[in-house]
């Protein structure tokens, strides 16, 4: 068998990219890799830039300075954060999720019986089905948060872009939503990229870590990034890394301590 | 009532003040959901401003009032993105230019305040047969235009970075949004004047927002208040002889002070 093209996997990269708004640069030399069928988790203190260069990455907002290039034929979803969505707009959480299909339909082309089809089936995944009738508005955080998910499998994308999805769930919701984003990538090979505070998720699903500290950005495998050194360097606090029923754990600070 | 509507400039007045009415009323639901309803406001200031020009140096007031309304068009939508100072705060920029060059060019004019309230008010019992029908293809062409590339608009408005990591041109969009109400607000002008063309891109949507919960049925809404707020308001200025843009405009804010009275109603 020949040996793949590992170029040929990049979905999206970073090449010495400076990112921040209005010409002020929030983190420079940024540089890595989306490869197909990847799980990147990108984590890091509040302010650290994660927002910032997940948008750069999406071609939201120009480089500062780098290269930033993106495969052409590979389909984005992007989730933002829940409170940057406008809900004042009276649309049903059906009417949202089928939104995800739009960008990739011919231009003058409605909305039709597929696409509802297909946004009524990223609900049943997302498990926000039976809210499929009620206004957008009316749900709660975390609904909200999951049929905006939902949009974005609505449009099949090869590569499925998360910031701060779990922000408003509960545990369980949490739960379940980390054995969905666990299927996804099994089942239909997506890539993802997620950004997020929950370093035990992140541990248990990320392939690949962006982790970003103060001093530096480390990238490589989950293993070598998300450590008991450097996550004890980033937080300033004693961090061990448990395995308690074949998940990855966190504990905090020292038994003796 | 009959009776004045068999006045030939009766109806081409009902004509063009309903196709006004529906083009301005539906792309108004898309700019108060954008939360940008001055810049409607600004794009007719400029569009007066440009027709005082027309007006005052003799130049077809057509053209310019369209160039005049597009340019301002063009300028609001490159200037949506927030830089160093918010996005509205340009727009209240060109409405205060606007309002103020257009003072100063009829001042130092020779036209008669006449055509100034013109201006403003509009004169729609003037509109000829051909602006009137000028108007319905408009209407027609922005009710095509929501029909056929609506649910991308909104999908825009809705969650823009979204949009734009998924490939659609969002600032394209935005600019084809500016434009067609630069198209609607100048071609408009003349029939409605700069209060009524504010008046018809924000009240009847604000109204129908509030008195429905579908998308789909507010854009029908505010196009039936506002061509129902139009030829009440030319019924009741005929009979009552008062001037008809303003009448037009005062039956709007009612009808946005009822709707926010049912609004008000219905959660209770």
């Amino acid at each position: 068998m020949p040996a793949q093209d590992p170029a040929r996997d990049v979905l999206l990269s970073l090449t010495d990219v400076s990112v921040g708004y209005r010409g002020r640069s929030i983190r420079e030399h940024v540089a890595f890799q989306v490869h197909r069928g990847a799980f990147v988790g990108i984590a890091g203190a509040n302010g650290a830039g994660k927002t910032t260069i997940l948008k750069t990455l999406l071609g939201i907002l120009p480089p500062l300075a780098g290269r930033v290039y993106r495969d052409p034929s590979v389909r984005v979803a992007y989730v933002p954060q829940r409170e940057r969505i406008d809900t004042i707009i009276p649309l049903t959480a059906l009417e949202v999720t089928v939104m995800g299909c739009i960008p990739g339909m011919p231009l003058f082309r409605r909305v039709g019986d597929h696409e509802r089809a297909k946004a009524r089936e990223a609900m049943r995944i997302l498990g926000v089905e039976r809210v499929a009738g009620r206004l957008l508005r009316e749900l709660s955080g975390g609904e909200q948060q999951l049929v905006l998910v939902a949009r974005a499998l609505a449009g099949d994308p090869d590569l499925l872009v998360l910031d701060e999805p779990t922000m408003a769930m509960d545990l369980a919701h949490e739960h379940a939503f980390m054995d969905i984003l666990r299927q996804l990538t099994r089942a239909r090979g997506l890539t993802i990229v997620l950004v997020t505070h929950l370093l035990p998720m992140l541990m248990n699903l990320a392939t690949t870590m962006l982790l970003l500290r103060a001093d530096a950005i480390v990238v490589g495998p989950t293993h070598e990034v998300l450590t008991e050194e450097i996550l004890a360097t980033l937080y300033g606090v004693s961090v061990r890394v448990v395995t308690i029923g074949g998940q990855r754990a966190l504990v905090v600070g020292t038994p003796d301590e | 009532m009959s009776d004045m509507f068999e006045l030939g400039f009766v109806r081409m007045a009902a004509l063009g003040g309903s196709a006004a009415a529906v083009a301005l009323s539906i792309l108004g639901v898309y700019i108060v959901l954008r939360r940008v309803v001055f810049v409607g406001l600004t794009i007719a200031n400029v569009a007066t401003f440009g027709a005082a020009v027309a007006l005052t140096a003799g130049l077809p007031p057509e053209v310019v009032v369209i160039g005049a309304a597009m340019a301002a068009a063009l300028s609001l939508a490159l200037t949506a993105t927030p830089r160093r100072v918010p996005a509205e705060s340009l727009v209240g920029w060109g409405y205060a230019a606007a309002a103020a060059l257009t003072a100063l060019v009829l001042a130092r004019s020779a036209v008669d305040t006449v055509h100034v309230m013109g201006l403003v008010f509009g004169m729609i019992l003037t509109v000829t047969r051909v602006e009137a029908w000028m108007l319905v293809a408009i209407a027609a062409a922005i009710v095509a235009i929501h029909i056929m590339v609506g649910q991308r608009l909104i999908l825009v408005l809705f969650d823009t970075d979204a949009a734009r990591a998924a490939g659609v041109w969002t600032g394209a969009w935005t600019m084809f949004l500016y434009l067609l109400v630069g198209v609607a607000v100048s071609v408009g002008l003349r029939t409605t004047g700069t209060l009524l063309s504010f008046a018809l891109l924000t009240l009847p949507a604000m109204a129908a927002l509030l008195l429905t919960q579908s998308l789909a049925a507010a854009f029908a809404l505010s196009a039936a208040i506002g061509v129902a707020a139009m030829l009440s308001g030319l019924v009741m200025s005929f009979r009552w002889d008062l001037p008809t843009g303003p009448v037009t405009v005062a039956l709007l804010a009612g009808a946005v002070g009822i709707a926010q009275i049912v609004d008000r109603f219905r959660r209770w």
